[in-house]
């Protein structure tokens, strides 16, 4: 059974048509990526997947089980869970807090020392900073606290929504190799949307592109040629 | 060593004040909402604490098993039915929304229990202890204790409880905090419900230190708002000092002078903001960005109030994404 | 409406042959002292309704504090007729000044802030001027002054008086909102910012509104008080005032000058009717204005056009 699906999405911003047309699919254990330029409506897919948005018309389907109408935080306790752009972590909260809040869910609750073991072995940097003010850290332990507190609700899909932004190369690689551990280990299906085309493809099974709306190309790294991965993501 | 008398009792009565800013403390820090109804609050809790004596005839102290509990539902159900949907639509319709609800309660206060003054007495109303030779009212240190182990319990609540960290998630970045899993309309309603709670605990307070009628609300509120006022980013220290510095205006301004004092004092703090002049002081003086000190002086808060500019940019925000 | 003019011509007929109907009604005494009174009070509170709803309902400013004003000017009476001896009318010049000159002082405090705060202090103000008058001896502390006159006006008079200060606050309405002045005052209240971008000075507007409400809401004061006779900090400067100014604009519609002429009505007639019923008229009143602002913000007036 496919993790997650969404289904001929349709969505606006008041009268701006934000999504046209998109279905994506990730299937168990998968990791898919989408890809576009700014404006594309990859955002408003994300959140539309996670409940932020409602459509104006499509499904989202989680492990079989409709959730389109569902609130993002039963979203969160069904399963799905996402970062999104630029993090948004707790300012005001120590880093550790950040990460205890993630597991706010009874389902997650009962795991979370388990929970917080293992995301302080993936990243051990936070684990220094367990009582540092989320607001002061770097961008990265940032986006870094920002993931971990995803993982705290013990998710079975994540959607991870431009996770380099503003983000110094070093420190993505780091994060995107943190991603992949999580991928094969736990078996966790993971959606990265992504600006940069190469990387998207480099680090995932599945790759969409979209363009104005709507989903303009998709196929396996290999299938994909980089003439038309380049003509679809501009539009040329 | 009057004098002394006087200033040490205006100390001891800080912790009574402190309580009383306690909730609206809570409601404007973190659910960004001003409760005018939180003086009526305040009055329901007294006349729980004096309906349980009366009725059970337990010490007033322990009144508090009960009240607490009705007052968390009563805030909670208010805030869950009525203003969690006003606040949608804007902060000023639920401002006017609490305004309502605060003139429904006064006048079913009076209603039910009549224009009456009302006062809690117990067999240890009147006794003074002496402490290197001042006279000390034992219930003024008893009440010091009460409000001592109240904001102590709600610190704890706050930082060791999912539900307190989910409180505080919800009043940094509601998207974020939905996203992670957490109902921001039950928070928010929950954390009114603590607010109200913390409300029967000034009641009762209220109730054994001085008298009160079903009117006495609207007074309630503006010490509290002049106690969360002077406390300012709302930490715990803060809100004691706050409480502190009013119980030693109204013990120099006298009864009705005091009142006046405090009422100038909030008009003031309130259209002149001294509190930002200082914090951009501060900022200067270090040279860091506003937001690092801000959160610098509310890390070790219980609630993190928010400078009225941050605030108000923040409305501002959000009304404009509506 | 404005490239229409015939309609609007016709229609400023009607109004001020339905004004002089009213006021031929009050001269001859013809409808009988009991409708007079209501009369009365309509036109009072349709007074301090326009200017609170245009405080909150078009230029943003909620204050909870207007009860300033009508205890201002209720003891100026008292004072100018009682411990002066001057006739009424010079007393209500007087507490037209006095209400002036407060919210000109008062203004330079208050346009620094808005929103909830404006809403809070401008209580705190009402609040703290009924504590001083509660301890100052020059007004007899608590226990009150009353207004003398000779002779004391009778309600043909009051109702008179009170239906020009009706008319005159809803033309003051009406042609404030048409001129550049009005306009920047909605312009500053959908966006305060890009209003002053535009060239509209938002201080010199908001002042400007403020004093207008202030001066309406104290005339209206004036005569509240000179038909009750006797004037106590607790009736003066009563948070009452603004409940019932709240309710008014609350449910007749909010940011419409049609509003708080239908809600003024439905607030006499309706606290008429509590009257039977003691102590349960704000009960009543508050919870109708919360079920409005939930579930009908628009206010009867527009539910009335939503319908139609």
């Amino acid at each position: 059974m496919d993790s997650l699906r969404i289904e001929n999405i349709k969505a606006e911003y008041g009268d701006f048509p934000a999504v046209a047309d998109a279905s994506i699919t990730i299937p168990q254990g998968g990791m898919v990526s989408v890809i576009g330029t700014n404006g594309s409506g990859k955002t408003t897919l994300m959140n539309v997947a996670a409940g932020l948005i409602r459509p104006s018309s499509g499904k989202v389907m989680l492990g079989g089980i409709d959730i389109t109408d569902m609130e993002p935080e039963k979203r969160v306790s069904a399963g799905l869970s996402l970062v999104p752009q630029g993090g948004h972590c707790f300012a005001r909260m120590s880093v550790e807090d950040n990460l205890m809040t993630g597991s706010y869910d009874k389902r997650a609750r009962a795991k979370s020392k388990d929970l917080l073991e293992k995301v302080y072995t993936l990243f051990p940097s936070l684990k220094d900073k367990r009582s540092q003010m989320a607001g002061t850290l770097s961008g990265g332990e940032r986006q870094m606290t920002a993931i971990s507190r995803a993982l705290m609700s013990d998710p079975s899909v994540i959607l991870f929504d431009e996770l380099s932004l503003g983000l110094a190369p070093l420190v993505v690689k780091n994060i995107y190799e943190r991603l992949k551990e999580l991928n094969a280990k736990e078996k966790v299906s993971i959606l990265l949307v992504e600006q940069d085309t190469r990387r998207a493809m480099r680090m995932t099974g599945y790759t969409y592109i979209m363009l104005k709306g709507k989903i303009v190309l998709e196929g396996k790294p290999e299938e994909l040629s980089e003439d038309k991965v380049k003509a679809a993501y501009f539009g040329l | 060593m009057y004098v002394l008398q006087v200033i040490i009792n205006g100390i001891l009565l800080g912790g009574v004040y402190a309580v009383l800013g306690l909730g609206m403390s809570l409601s404007l820090g973190i659910v960004k909402l001003t409760n005018l109804a939180h003086g009526e609050y305040i009055i329901l809790g007294a006349y729980a604490s004096m309906l349980l004596q009366a009725w059970l005839g337990i010490d007033p102290f322990l009144s508090l098993v009960i009240s607490v509990p009705f007052l968390f539902f009563a805030g909670y159900l208010i805030q869950i039915f009525l203003v969690n949907r006003a606040m949608m639509s804007g902060s000023e319709p639920a401002l006017l929304v609490t305004f309502g609800i605060s003139v429904i309660l006064k006048d079913a206060m009076l209603l039910v229990f009549g224009a009456d003054a009302r006062h809690i007495a117990t067999d240890y109303s009147n006794i003074t202890v002496d402490i290197a030779g001042l006279s000390i009212p034992l219930l003024n240190i008893l009440l010091l204790l009460l409000s001592g182990v109240a904001i102590l319990l709600l610190h704890l609540f706050m930082h060791k409880t999912y539900t307190g960290r989910a409180i505080r998630a919800v009043s940094d970045d509601r998207e974020a905090a939905s996203l992670s899993g957490i109902s921001v309309g039950h928070t928010l309603a929950v954390a009114c419900g603590i607010a109200a709670a913390t409300a029967a605990v000034a009641g009762l307070c209220v109730g054994m230190k001085w008298t009160w009628y079903p009117s006495s609300g609207g007074h309630y509120l503006l010490i509290a708002f002049v106690i969360v006022v002077i406390g300012g980013l709302g930490n715990v220290a803060g809100t004691f000092i706050a409480g502190i510095v009013f119980g030693l205006m109204q013990v120099i301004g006298g009864a009705s002078y005091g009142l006046l004092i405090s009422y100038i004092f909030l008009i003031v703090i309130l259209t002149l903001h001294p509190h930002e002049a200082l914090i951009r002081f501060l900022d200067r003086m270090k040279s860091t960005d506003r937001q690092k000190t801000a959160n610098g002086l509310s890390g070790s808060g219980f609630v993190t109030v928010k400078t009225q500019t941050e605030f108000k940019s923040e409305q501002k925000e959000s009304s404009d994404a509506t | 409406m404005r490239h229409n003019p015939a309609p609007v011509k016709k229609r400023a007929v009607l109004y001020i042959v339905l004004f002089l109907v009213l006021l031929l009604a009050g001269i001859t005494g013809f409808p009988g002292n009991n409708i007079l009174r209501y009369g009365f009070r309509i036109f009072l509170y349709i007074t301090i309704g326009e200017m609170w709803n245009l405080l909150s309902g078009y230029a943003g400013m909620t204050s909870l504090g207007q009860q300033a004003f009508i205890g201002l000017s209720g003891y100026s009476l008292a004072l100018a007729t009682t411990k002066y001896g001057l006739p009424f009318p010079l007393g209500f010049v007087s507490g037209l000044i006095i209400s002036f000159a407060f919210a000109f002082v008062l203004s330079f405090l208050l346009l620094r802030i808005d929103g909830m705060y404006f809403a809070i202090t401008t209580w705190v103000v009402a609040e703290a001027l009924g504590t001083l008058f509660m301890s100052m001896t020059y007004v007899n502390r608590g226990a009150g002054m009353t207004i003398t006159a000779t002779p004391y006006p009778k309600i043909g008079v009051l109702y008179v008086m009170a239906l020009i200060l009706c008319a005159l606050s809803l033309v003051t309405v009406v042609e404030l909102l048409k001129s550049k002045l009005g306009l920047a005052v909605i312009a500053m209240k959908d966006d305060k910012q890009a209003a002053e971008a535009t060239g509209v000075n938002v201080k010199r507007c908001r002042r400007i509104v403020y004093l207008i409400a202030a001066g309406f809401t104290a005339l209206a004061g004036s005569l509240f008080f000179l038909n009750k006779g006797t004037i106590y900090p607790e009736s003066g400067f009563d948070i009452g005032w603004t409940i019932s100014m709240v309710f008014i604009v609350i449910i007749g519609g909010s940011g419409t000058v049609a509003g708080p002429i239908a809600g003024s009505v439905i607030y006499v007639l309706l606290s008429e009717f509590l009257a039977h019923y003691p102590g349960w008229s704000n009960i009543i009143l508050g919870a109708l204005a919360i079920l409005m602002i939930l579930f009908c913000p628009q206010g009867i007036v527009r539910l009335r056009r939503r319908i139609s």
